[in-house]
């Protein structure tokens, strides 16, 4: 699914609401289904029947993608809490028991990643 | 360690309280540091570019809704994101301003206000600072009037700075733009460092735009900026193209020309949206801000003479401090000579203040936490103590 007003204008986007703001993922789904337009022209019907079917293509590994995006999301809020206690990083309780958390967030996000992926 | 082959990965602010007076308010939130990680590629937010074609049509990411809630947060009719308010500045200069026409400057404006002006082939007059760094009403009267007698008609724009780069003083905005007012000029606000830290009111100021920076007090990625404007100047300055090519007939639609279409994309209009809601709540808050600068301004205040060279009780988290009667006078006699104040900060975590200076030297407290601004105005102390100073 192109538009095109110019060149490089190209829609394909699924997306998950983090942070206030839509997480775009397009680069990291729509990329292998563009090269499929131009590397296999008759895959080009059967994309298209998917993407009128479903929110999601075919062609790749949602789980996996989300997975780095929360795993990198949630290592953010530590570097949030690095910030918020800089120079001596000592962090309260309340900031430990965050960073716990993330912590455990990114583990899992791993968890999924090597299953997903490897 | 690198991010990339020739580029260190920055840990500044993981790693320092950093005091430069340009950052502090430009820090990124939360929300926009896992938006940029989401949306930093190059053309990002034209995936759901539709027709007309325009940046502020985009919906997703929602950028429309964006220029509509900053206009009504400023108390404006209309905005336009810009890289940087530099960008804002010459976009009203060049559709207010043409060659050899006189613009009023306040004499302690941003450099980029006065290039603004030179690109258009225009001619500053400068309202002269009071002796206390203040620009009031009564001296733009004068300068006004002095050009309007200079070049037999009114000058064409009157650039005013809310607050001051040079001391974060607080200017007579308000009272200038109902100076200018009677002369016609429309105004311009620069609100650099109080768009995003300060509750703004375009209306009630009396002015004709609104600037803000985003990367310098919006917690964004820099370029990135906003101009507001009243419906009767945007009609001007943002006016849309009406250039056709003569051989193909081509038109570009409903491109803006003063931005030369298209603004702002990617990490920096991805960052001020995600932003946004927190900065909103923020400016409320700013009391907070001002109590935790205190305790700093307190500290080196203790310091046998040390003295604020701002406006003094500070009502901006940013300030200018005169340390030649204290910290200077160690440093004409210690082996670092002015270098020893920014490396006894450094060896206590603390960044920002322009290495070697110890003379006069600005710093912004601004998002530090109540701990941090305590630990700061204990190093200060610990400083003078451990080079003799007295603390009163």
């Amino acid at each position: 699914m192109c538009y095109s007003h110019c060149e490089h204008h190209t829609v394909n986007h699924i997306h998950c609401q983090v942070g206030g703001v839509v997480t775009r993922l397009p680069a990291e789904q729509s990329t292998p289904v563009q090269f499929r337009y131009l590397a296999f022209p008759f895959l080009e019907n059967r994309i298209v029947s998917v993407r009128k079917n479903a929110d999601t293509p075919l062609l790749m590994s949602q789980k996996a993608i989300d997975a780095v995006f929360t795993g990198l999301f949630s290592m953010t809020d530590i570097r949030v809490i690095l910030r918020k206690t800089a120079p001596l990083h000592h962090l309260s309780d309340e900031q430990k028991e965050q960073t716990k958390k993330a912590v455990e967030m990114v583990r899992k996000q791993l968890g999924i990643i090597e299953g997903d992926l490897l | 360690m690198k991010c990339a082959d020739s580029i260190e990965a920055r840990s500044v602010e993981e790693s320092f309280i950093n005091l430069d007076p340009i950052q502090a308010a430009g820090r990124l939130t939360p929300e926009a540091m896992k938006a940029v990680i989401s949306w930093g590629d190059g053309y990002s937010v034209c995936d759901n570019c539709h027709k007309p074609f325009r940046l502020d049509y985009v919906n997703n990411p929602p950028i429309a809704d964006f220029h509509e809630e900053v206009a009504k947060w400023l108390n404006m009719d209309q905005v336009q994101l810009v890289p940087g308010a530099r960008r804002a500045f010459q976009e009203v200069t060049g559709a207010l301003v043409g060659k050899g026409e006189p613009v009023i400057m306040t004499g302690m404006g941003h450099y980029t206000a006065y290039l603004s002006v030179e690109v258009v082939n225009g001619i500053v007059r400068e309202i002269k600072p009071t002796p206390d760094h203040h620009i009031t009403a009564d001296a733009a009267a004068v300068s006004i009037e002095n050009a309007t007698r200079e070049f037999g008609y009114a000058p064409k724009l009157v650039f005013v700075d809310a607050v001051d780069f040079m001391y974060g003083n607080f200017h007579e905005v308000k009272e200038i733009a109902k100076v200018a007012r009677q002369y016609d000029i429309p105004v311009i606000y620069n609100g650099a460092y109080t768009v995003g830290v300060l509750p703004v009111d375009g209306k009630k100021l009396g002015v004709d735009f609104v600037v803000g920076s985003g990367h310098k007090s919006m917690s964004a990625p820099a370029p990135s900026g906003i101009l507001a404007t009243t419906t009767e100047y945007a009609d001007i300055v943002l006016r849309t193209t009406r250039i056709q090519g003569d051989v193909t007939g081509r038109k570009f639609g409903i491109k803006q020309v003063g931005i030369l279409g298209c603004s702002l994309m990617g990490a920096p209009v991805v960052g001020l949206i995600a932003s946004f809601p927190a900065v909103k709540e923020r400016v409320n808050h700013f009391d907070e801000q001002l109590k935790n600068h205190k305790i700093v301004t307190d500290a080196l205040l203790s310091i046998e003479g040390t003295k604020v060279a701002s406006e003094y009780p500070r009502k901006h988290t940013m300030t200018r401090m005169d340390t030649t009667e204290s910290f200077d006078r160690i440093a004409q006699i210690h082996r670092k000579r002015g270098f020893f104040l920014s490396s006894a900060l450094g060896k206590r975590g603390i960044t920002g203040i322009m290495p070697g200076v110890t003379k006069q030297w600005k710093f912004n407290t601004y998002g530090l936490t109540t701990s941090q601004a305590e630990y700061l105005a204990d190093s200060f102390i610990e400083i003078a103590e451990e080079n003799s100073m007295v603390i009163g």
